[in-house]
């Protein structure tokens, strides 16, 4: 079987766990929270942005808004309860965000429900490319590019600011650089307001790309999970590149009858053999 | 004085006719007593899907409309009906402990409207030694083929032959592709397309998906990749539409005729898709008469909807869920005496019923007698598609190919039960 079109295929979805993926190692590096919520988060954003192009508002006017209530529900976090358990154990903190996912994930399956058939439609959906014989959706090169785009401003944020510098001396050492003066809460509350506009963009494209479930967008996490632990949750470029694997296998594991019905553990069978490969030291306990 | 008497006729004669319009919408609900029935309680319970891979509440929700209307119209011989319906999650373990729960602790008589992936592999062997019978909607092959359980619903089994068979019937298909999203028990289905593709000379090729996956582009380049000339896929509407969208961003339709089992007939499916592109291209098996059928027992269910079933969404399921519910009410009312209403009497009652005609089915609903040790009694059914955003119906009542239903119509001709008058 030609493996090509399956190639072309996982782009998309490679770029959506590329976007997942640097929005939680951003928020790891600055804060060492693993954020379980940014599949919820992003869930919000697509639900609120479909919602309102149902009352008549238009898309992008909606998607806005859908990207603002997330990211201000991060930053909401990010300020009132992150600071309160910014001394408790990392698993603690990751815990925390668990159970803002699962109520965020009932809030949705509420209101909105679960199950129905209903469909987020951008106007980019029906323009393509051919790559591979395939038709590459201009919303799978959009998800791409915008990908591609944060993270290179995510890069400069951290490279060329003040806030980046800061960001970086917390990664590499939180209690010292809050004792040369490193604003620790703002900068904290600032990798949430990133994370939750991550997760607001990626939240839409996935409503797009896939499904607009409060299910499978809150459990989008576990797969840019997977990407993250590939990036060893400490760098950018990495996280990137493991999204898009993790997208590509997850679409070339089709092609393998034996294990396509279960191609959505391909992402964490590439983590797993990933960290085997370069080995535990240097995997996610290597930042404590 | 002449006009005044004349006035008063016709004001008279108005009020008649609002009256008798009034009757005629009220819908008909058991003994139609119109007095509440107060007596001792009739437990009757469901495990239904409300979560995990699949949500199917609507049948029980139809099966409370309809027990409400009837505890509003004297009950069982006064008796009300309590419904008590649990969420299996989707889960076995879960299955198992919800039955536990309704038969064991609240002694429910008799399950009705369950409608679940996996309810039937948890809970057959248990309702048979609990001689509890359970009539809802059902998807693996327990749920045909078990002494205690007959089904409203055609299956998915019968339902994607009967899809399947219009394309190789009306649409030339030679090969096809049967597309099923992998869980316990459903193999059956596929397996089904497969012998009745043997029979016909159809090659099927059976592919699994992972129902977790949400990349559902890839899947639609797998059943490119096969060349088939048609596709069988099965899946909840939900699920089937995002996979719609994304044949129809590799123009799919042009390259091979879909097909679907009843599971897509909904009534929001068609806003679900694009439906100027799946216009005349998408064909859907329909176990049951149209929602808008003027049929007296759909215009009945749609009487009982109103009145009692408040926001609960009108569908294929909610239909099933109203005849399974209305069968046990049937049944339950030829035991004369109200004390003796009891599990072992209304499992007696209704395996010795008599066949109920009704025009939502192609044929009646029956169970068979209490030898019966399999059960398909919906197995005809009828093909739609979308035509200009709605759905239209293209055949009648056509039995199903599938090759393993001789034991059933052999059980069908000595019972001398065929197709119903009203559907045909």
């Amino acid at each position: 079987m030609n493996l090509l079109p399956f190639v072309a295929s996982g782009i998309g979805l490679g770029a959506v766990y590329a976007l997942s993926s640097v929005g939680l190692v951003i928020l790891y590096r600055a804060s060492g929270t693993l954020n379980f919520a940014f599949g919820a988060f992003g869930g919000i954003s697509a639900f609120l942005a479909w919602q309102l192009t149902q009352d008549g508002v238009p898309l992008a006017v909606s998607s806005i808004v859908g990207v603002a209530v997330s990211t201000g529900i991060a930053y909401a976090y990010g300020r009132v309860f992150a600071p309160r358990l910014a001394h408790r154990d990392r698993v603690v903190r990751a815990i925390a965000t668990l159970g803002l996912a699962l109520f965020l994930f009932g809030g949705m399956a509420w209101y909105w429900g679960v199950g129905v058939a209903r469909r987020l439609v951008l106007p980019t959906d029906l323009n393509f490319v051919l790559l591979f014989g395939v038709r590459l959706s201009l919303t799978r090169l959009i998800a791409l590019a915008v990908a591609l785009a944060m993270i290179g401003a995510v890069g400069l944020l951290l490279s060329r600011t003040r806030i980046g510098l800061g960001m970086r001396a917390l990664a590499s050492d939180r209690n010292i650089s809050a004792a040369i003066g490193v604003r620790v809460v703002q900068i904290d509350s600032l990798a949430w307001l990133l994370n939750g506009m991550f997760a607001g963009i990626a939240g839409i494209l996935l409503a797009n790309i896939s499904r607009l479930d409060p299910g499978t967008l809150t459990f989008l996490v576990i797969p840019a999970i997977a990407a993250a632990i590939m990036a060893r949750l400490s760098s950018l470029p990495g996280a990137f590149v493991g999204g898009m694997v993790a997208g590509m296998i997850e679409a070339l594991l089709v092609a393998v009858p034996e294990a396509a019905n279960l191609r959505s553990a391909g992402p964490y069978i590439a983590a797993l053999i990933f960290l085997m490969i370069v080995g535990a030291g240097q995997g996610v306990g290597a930042r404590e | 004085m002449k006009s005044a008497v004349r006035l008063l006729a016709v004001f008279a004669g108005i009020m008649l006719a609002g009256f008798v319009s009034q009757a005629q919408a009220a819908p008909d609900c058991g003994e139609n007593t119109g007095q509440k029935a107060t007596g001792k309680p009739i437990p009757i319970g469901a495990v239904t899907s409300m979560s995990g891979i699949g949500s199917f509440k609507e049948a029980d929700d139809a099966a409370r409309a309809y027990f409400d209307c009837v505890n509003a119209n004297g009950g069982i011989h006064g008796r009300p009906i309590t419904y008590h319906d649990e969420d299996d999650q989707s889960q076995l373990d879960v299955a198992a402990q919800a039955a536990k729960k309704l038969v064991g602790d609240e002694g429910v008589y008799v399950m009705i409207g369950s409608t679940s992936f996996i309810e039937c592999i948890a809970n057959a062997d248990y309702y048979i030694k609990q001689n509890v019978l359970e009539i809802g909607l059902g998807i693996p092959s327990q749920c045909f083929q078990s002494k205690n359980i007959a089904e409203v619903n055609a299956g998915p089994r019968q339902s994607g032959i009967a899809g399947a068979d219009y394309a190789r019937r009306k649409l030339g298909a030679k090969t096809l592709v049967c597309s099923i999203p992998k869980f316990p028990g459903s193999d059956y289905s596929c397996r089904g397309l497969e012998e009745w593709g043997n029979k016909y000379g159809v090659k099927v090729t059976s592919i699994y998906s992972d129902p977790v996956s949400p990349d559902y582009g890839s899947l639609v380049l797998q059943f490119l990749a096969t060349g088939a000339d048609a596709i069988m896929i099965y899946g909840t509407d939900d699920t089937g539409a995002r996979i719609l969208d994304a044949a129809e961003q590799q123009d799919a339709a042009a390259k091979m005729k879909w097909t679907t089992p009843t599971s897509y007939y909904t009534v929001r499916f068609p806003a679900a898709i694009d439906s100027k592109y799946w216009n005349d291209r998408l064909w859907v098996n329909a176990e049951l008469a149209p929602l808008d059928s003027k049929g007296k027992d759909n215009q009945n269910w749609i009487a009982v909807m109103d009145a009692y079933g408040g926001k609960a969404l009108r569908d294929s399921f909610s239909q099933a869920g109203y005849i399974a519910a209305r069968v046990a009410v049937n049944a339950m009312l030829t035991i004369k005496n109200p004390d003796d209403i009891n599990r072992n009497t209304v499992t007696a009652a209704i395996q010795n019923m008599k066949p109920y005609e009704t025009d939502i089915l192609c044929m009646p609903w029956y169970w068979g007698g209490p030898e019966a040790s399999e059960h398909n009694p919906n197995h005809v059914t009828r093909t739609v598609t979308l035509h200009d955003g709605k759905w239209t119906n293209l055949e009648g009542c056509v039995a199903d190919a599938d090759p393993g239903l001789a034991n059933i119509e052999a059980m069908e001709k000595k019972l001398g039960i065929q197709i119903s008058d009203t559907a045909k």
